[in-house]
């Protein structure tokens, strides 16, 4: 009891939006945020100062994991955006730059927060019924008879991280390689349940990233005992394989509760070996050519089947078993007392041998064309490598979830503009309707208009080059990006070349303005009559979710009226 | 005991001012939302008053039975904590107002005080028999029946609406109202698929009983992705999972089918290698037998409440049996009781087809990040089931729209229920026609309560290892004690008694007289609700109807009463209602003033139209019930807090700190953690 102590009461925070300690927080991690934006994004280096391990990175879910934010709001914010990421793997920093920008211009207005609150999510709905239609100016939709999009799409998301240091060549083959081991998880069949197969991740350190590659089948560590003459005894044919689940470590089964007596002679241990030899006996008999176990293999049994010709896996781990047994058929065996059943044994189309700079692995080969495959990531060194892996898993993640809706966005900030115009156009061919329904003034309402569409476009600007200029057109509201401030009297068409998605390349017929400035509203044309595909791409679906978590939190946040902290 | 300290109205009122203040800005339509941190990492985020107020870990006595008072109205209602802190301190400051000047320190003013605290008491008592002599009959009497039945409406899109209409008000004063009017659709269509029209009580009780298990929460979407799902959500994977079309067949297991060896109390002996073999031989072939014999009754669905071991689960994939593992007990228990079998405790009952449930599929579900169960229940006789998934952004917002939406479940069941009357004042109503009870009763009544007199003490401990205080209520009957605070009491208690005699009888003469005649009427016409004070499902607009009718009649009850205690207590009851539309239109920018919705409603009774507030703001319907409901529990914690006359710190631990801290356990229930799976 006397550990116990008072409970402290807790501190309550009234209107904590109107602090300007708290405005001051949520600018600097917009700066945070939005200098990691896109492929011009700067890294970002986090250390602790007791020496603990540096980290470079500009993924938001990296980044936001590692920063400890302190005033609730921005950990609320900040745990929005990571249990977005988590789930579709991009749109991050987008997300938590859209908030932070849509929190800051609804406080600088100072129009009620209720009042910011109804109309943000007037237009978040405005937004998602574009989006869905037809006729959507920035989406795509995604042709499956070639690679070219998917190509695009993990180019684009490889291209914007870059903690992953790898030059434009290289992004490409990493591009290639990530869109290839998605394809080969793809199954072929047409049976009823087709499940996509598993891409195991492979980090390989040391070695550069043009040793990565994609491989059908499945990679494990190489056994120490297994030489590579081995494999070639194995010659060819079909691999008989038997999988167990259980240690065939020499463990006493599991009895009970109570206590066992040993009477007379009797050894346990000898008697468990006893019946893993008779399994061996029966394995060899059956003709099996490789033992897999998940868990250890007792080194007598290894000897005992080595010498007859059988090779040994062990220490396999929960996480390879499930592809494992999806390649091969087999059934995982769960105990060793009684005689395997032929019918649990799986199939391999061959074994070979995996080198990868000084690292050999076995390689599975796979008996049929099952879904399974390898990513082998290199890298030259840890950080990067973390970097690369955490990129390739995303992109594999976003092309998977594109199997879902089969769409893409504009990206390069195209989709953002687009949006803004849209948004800017419709809103005003409505305001009699709205503002009766949100009961605020008209006045009021167009100002959080311009807030939500500015702060749209302030993503876009964020993608840009340092020191560029970003503009958009008047007529298909895309993004055009200059790398430099241009000289005043220049017209803009002279220095523009091609739109940020790539779709438009900057002729003359079209007007720009800056991005950030007053423009007429109109309504944004569709590309009709372009053949070609953009060469930036943004996941549909995530894109379009981290919009929405955006604006959810940002309402969230301009909805709180205490912010009350417990001490205990 | 460490001091005693007197407990003034003066700082009743400033404790429950405070409290407003706080609640305020989250009341209404319009009000925000409050944010609640932890050092530990948790968030929540409420508009719930009672978390609110809970969360404010309060130092003071009387604030602390203050907040004890609203959570057992909470629990008991699952509303309206903020209206209570406002009604709570519009009557605080409408008894100060009447009682003159704030009270001083006990102790500086000598030993009695007569003025305040005198005063306080005696509102105390007045207010607590306010509410069996006007307030039960003027509702029954006169709100009532301005009152429409959600349940009347002939066709169902009416009364789908209604109910609508019911859920969205309470919604816009429990969640963002961004999402009131989602999470209203979803809470009315979850009560039209279960099919609560058959059994409404029945059904609502059992869907608010087992909440936890029939909701999942995911974090990481927007709210907009919440959805109702048909059948069971079970929160842990397949173990194995053979697909299978169509119905099936389950069981429910709350054992392991691999028998063990030895038990803990007793010892295997083991004598030779040979006898090991053949038990490891046993086991497998037990279980063989086993998984063979729920085959035999063409079992696919495995659900167990503990581990089954690997070889288990390779037999049942054998078997083509799906197998769900580690199963929360209470989960099972509500599974049981929907399919209606028995779980499997004991081996030898494998062959019994009672503990075989069909299932209309069996499938799993992917819900944000993680793998559950997914298995369709036949329709029941009263129910079809369902379950919730609920979605948010960030985790304490997803457990905002949990907590909302079992309490909008909780105000269904309320509304669905009579409110009957619990005073024997009500019961006599039924006896009306003898006239020589009537006019003895009351005042019998009150002698009996006066001779007992409640003195309710704060015991405040205020030692450094205590985490609560506790709030107690002590029940000393006066002619048994001498001490001299007591004394105070006995000097007043007779004056006290003579005028609650007067303003009863006064009460019987004008009340009574009038009533006797249509009261006899109606109890003859209709004997089974004589004691039902509200309908089943009586529903007022929203925006004020309540308080509006309430205060007019309770106005209109004091020109014909002439019993001044009487009056008193009429007006301060009708004002302080008056403060709860007043807080709501007073920051509604072009939703309409106060003044303007409550003229044009008075125009209108007094012209006989149907009751509504003139405002424009949304539609929405609000139940007769709970705002009763509400304002009696007012008045109980009210006379409860005022009938305390000193607060004793202490330094002993009390019992009641146990059951306080069961009680939060209990709260924290109704909001599902996550649960981690074992694999």
């Amino acid at each position: 009891m006397s550990r116990l102590s008072q409970k402290q009461p807790s501190i309550c925070t009234a209107v904590p939006l109107t602090d300007p300690d708290v405005s001051q927080k949520l600018a600097l991690l917009r700066q945070v945020l939005t200098s990691c934006f896109g492929p011009w994004g700067r890294l970002k280096q986090v250390h602790n100062n007791v020496g603990g391990a540096i980290m470079t990175t500009s993924t938001s879910s990296v980044l936001l994991k590692a920063i400890q934010v302190s005033h609730p709001l921005l950990k609320l914010l900040v745990a929005s955006i990571l249990n977005h990421t988590s789930r579709f793997g991009d749109g991050g920093l987008f997300a938590g730059i859209l908030s932070l920008c849509l929190l800051e211009n609804a406080l600088r207005l100072g129009v009620d927060q209720a009042v910011a609150v109804g109309v943000y999510n007037r237009l978040l709905g405005l937004c998602d019924a574009y989006l869905v239609r037809d006729d959507c100016g920035c989406k795509i939709r995604v042709d499956f008879s070639s690679t070219q999009t998917l190509l695009t799409l993990a180019h684009g998301l490889l291209a914007s991280k870059p903690a992953c240091a790898l030059t434009p060549a290289e992004v490409k083959h990493v591009a290639l390689q990530v869109t290839r081991a998605f394809l080969l998880t793809v199954p072929c069949g047409t049976r009823g349940r087709d499940r996509l197969g598993a891409a195991v991740v492979v980090p390989v350190e040391g070695q550069p990233p043009w040793a990565s590659a994609a491989l059908g089948g499945l990679l494990v560590d190489m056994p120490e005992s297994l030489h590579p003459a081995d494999l070639e005894l194995q010659g060819s044919t079909l691999i008989r394989l038997a999988l167990f689940s259980v240690s065939l470590a020499g463990d006493l089964p599991e009895a009970g509760d109570g206590p066992l007596e040993l009477h007379g002679e009797t050894c346990l241990e000898e008697a468990v070996l006893e019946q893993l030899l008779r399994l061996a006996d029966q394995l060899v008999s059956d003709g099996v050519q490789l033992l897999a176990c998940q868990k250890v293999v007792h080194p007598v049994l290894q000897h005992y089947l080595r010498v007859r010709g059988v090779i040994v896996v062990e220490r396999l781990g929960l996480a390879i078993m499930e592809p494992l047994v999806q390649m091969t058929d087999a059934q995982p065996l769960a105990t060793f007392q009684a005689p395997v059943p032929g019918v649990s044994y799986g199939q391999l189309g061959g074994l070979s041998l995996h080198q990868c700079g000084s690292r050999a692995m076995l390689h599975l080969l796979p008996a049929g064309e099952p879904a399974t495959c390898t990513l082998v990531l290199c890298h030259r060194n840890q950080t990067a490598l973390a970097e690369l892996k955490v990129s390739c898993e995303r992109a594999g993640q976003v092309l998977r979830l594109m199997l879902k809706e089969p769409f893409a966005l504009l990206g390069g900030g195209c989709t953002e503009t687009h949006l803004a115009a849209f948004v800017r156009h419709e809103s005003s061919s409505d305001v009699t309707e709205a503002v009766r329904e949100l009961g605020c003034s008209r006045h009021d309402y167009m100002r959080v208009v311009g807030a939500f569409c500015h702060s749209l476009e302030s993503v876009a600007r964020a993608l840009g080059q340092d020191g560029g200029v970003t503009l958009t057109d008047l007529c298909h509201a895309h993004c055009w990006g200059i790398p430099a401030a241009p000289p005043a009297d220049v017209p803009w068409v002279e220095l523009v070349r091609s739109c940020g998605c790539g779709l438009m390349s900057g002729h003359s017929g079209l007007e720009w303005n800056l991005i950030g400035t007053e423009y007429p509203s109109f309504s944004p044309a569709l590309n009709l009559g372009t053949e070609s595909l953009p060469c930036v791409l943004d996941s549909f679906f995530a894109k379009a979710n981290a919009l929405h978590v955006a604006v959810e939190s940002a309402n969230l946040i301009l909805d709180l009226k205490y912010v009350i902290q417990d001490r205990n | 005991m460490k001091g005693v300290q007197p407990a003034p109205l003066g700082a009743l009122v400033q404790v429950a001012e405070a409290l407003e203040d706080v609640v305020r800005r989250c009341v209404g339509p319009r009000g925000g939302q409050v944010f609640f941190t932890k050092d530990t990492g948790e968030a929540l985020i409420t508009r719930e008053g009672r978390r609110i107020l809970t969360a404010l870990q309060l130092d003071h006595p009387v604030a602390r039975a203050l907040v004890g008072c609203v959570s057992a109205h909470c629990v008991a209602t699952g509303d309206g904590a903020k209206s209570f802190i406002l009604l709570l301190a519009a009557l605080l400051r409408g008894i100060r107002a009447t009682g003159g000047s704030p009270v001083a320190g006990w102790r500086s003013s000598g030993q009695t005080d007569p003025c305040g605290r005198l005063e306080a008491r005696r509102s105390a008592c007045q207010l607590l028999s306010f509410q069996t002599q006007v307030l039960d009959a003027v509702v029954k009497e006169h709100v009532a029946p301005h009152a429409t039945s959600l349940f009347s409406h002939t066709s169902p899109a009416e009364a789908r609406r209604a109910l609508r209409l019911l859920l969205e008000a309470f919604f816009r004063g429990r969640a963002g109202q961004v999402h009131c009017g989602l999470l209203a659709e979803m809470a009315c269509d979850f009560y039209h698929r279960w099919n609560c029209e058959r059994d409404r009580v029945g059904t609502l009780r059992m869907i608010r009983d087992h909440f936890p298990e029939l909701h999942t929460s995911v974090t990481g979407f927007p709210t907009s992705k919440s959805r109702i799902l048909q059948g069971l959500v079970l929160h842990r994977d397949l173990t194995v999972y053979c697909p299978a079309e169509g119905p099936t067949k389950a069981a429910v297991l709350h054992t392991a089918l691999q028998p063990l060896l030895t038990e803990a109390d007793s010892t295997l002996i083991i004598s030779s290698s040979h006898q090991f073999h053949g038990w490891g031989t046993w086991v497998a072939g037990q279980v063989e037998q086993n998984v063979a014999s729920l085959e035999n009754l063409q079992v696919k669905l495995l659900l167990s409440a503990v581990k089954q071991t690997d070889l288990v689960l390779y037999h049942a994939k054998k078997a083509g049996m799906s197998v769900v593992e580690c199963l929360d007990m209470e989960e099972l228990s509500l599974f049981c009781r929907l399919s209606g079998v028995l779980p499997l405790t004991d081996l030898a009952d494998l062959v019994d087809n009672a503990h075989v449930a069909s299932v209309t599929f069996c499938q799993p579900v992917v819900l944000g990040s993680r793998r559950y169960t997914h298995v369709g229940i036949p329709e029941g006789r009263d129910f079809l089931p369902h379950c919730l998934v609920l979605c948010g952004p960030a985790e304490g917002l997803t457990n905002q729209c949990v907590s909302a939406f079992g309490d909008a479940i909780r105000v269904m069941q309320r509304v669905c229920e009579p409110v009957r009357c619990q005073h024997r004042h009500m019961g006599k109503r039924g006896n009306i026609n003898l006239p020589s009870s009537l006019e003895k009763s009351p005042s019998s009544q009150n002698e009996t309560e006066m001779g007992t007199m409640k003195i309710t003490a704060i015991i405040s401990q205020d030692i450094p290892g205590v985490l609560k205080d506790s709030y107690m209520g002590l029940e000393w009957p006066t002619h048994a004690t001498k001490r001299e605070n007591i004394l105070v009491e006995n000097r007043y208690t007779p004056d006290l008694n003579i005028s609650i005699q007067g303003h009863d009888s006064a009460e019987t003469t004008v009340g009574g007289g009038q009533k006797t005649s249509d009261m006899t009427a109606s109890v003859k016409e209709n004997l089974f609700y004589s004691n039902t004070l509200i309908e089943p499902g009586a529903v007022l607009p929203a925006g004020g109807a309540f308080e509006f009718l309430l205060h007019h009649y309770l106005l209109k009850y004091t020109s014909r009463t002439h019993c001044p205690d009487t009056q008193a207590a009429c007006r301060l009851v009708a004002e302080a209602l008056l403060s709860l539309p007043r807080q709501v239109y007073a920051h509604s920018g072009t939703g309409g003033h106060f003044l303007k919705v409550y003229t044009s409603f008075v125009s209108r009774i007094q012209s006989g139209e149907p009751a509504r507030p003139v405002s424009l703001g949304p539609e929405g319907l609000e139940s007769v019930a709970c705002k009763y409901d509400l304002l009696v529990s007012v008045l109980q914690c009210l006379g409860r807090l005022l009938s305390v006359d000193a607060i004793i710190h202490t330094t002993a631990l009390r019992v009641a700190d146990q059951a306080r801290e069961e009680d939060e356990d209990e709260d924290d229930l109704s909001v599902r953690a996550p649960r981690l799976c074992q694999h």
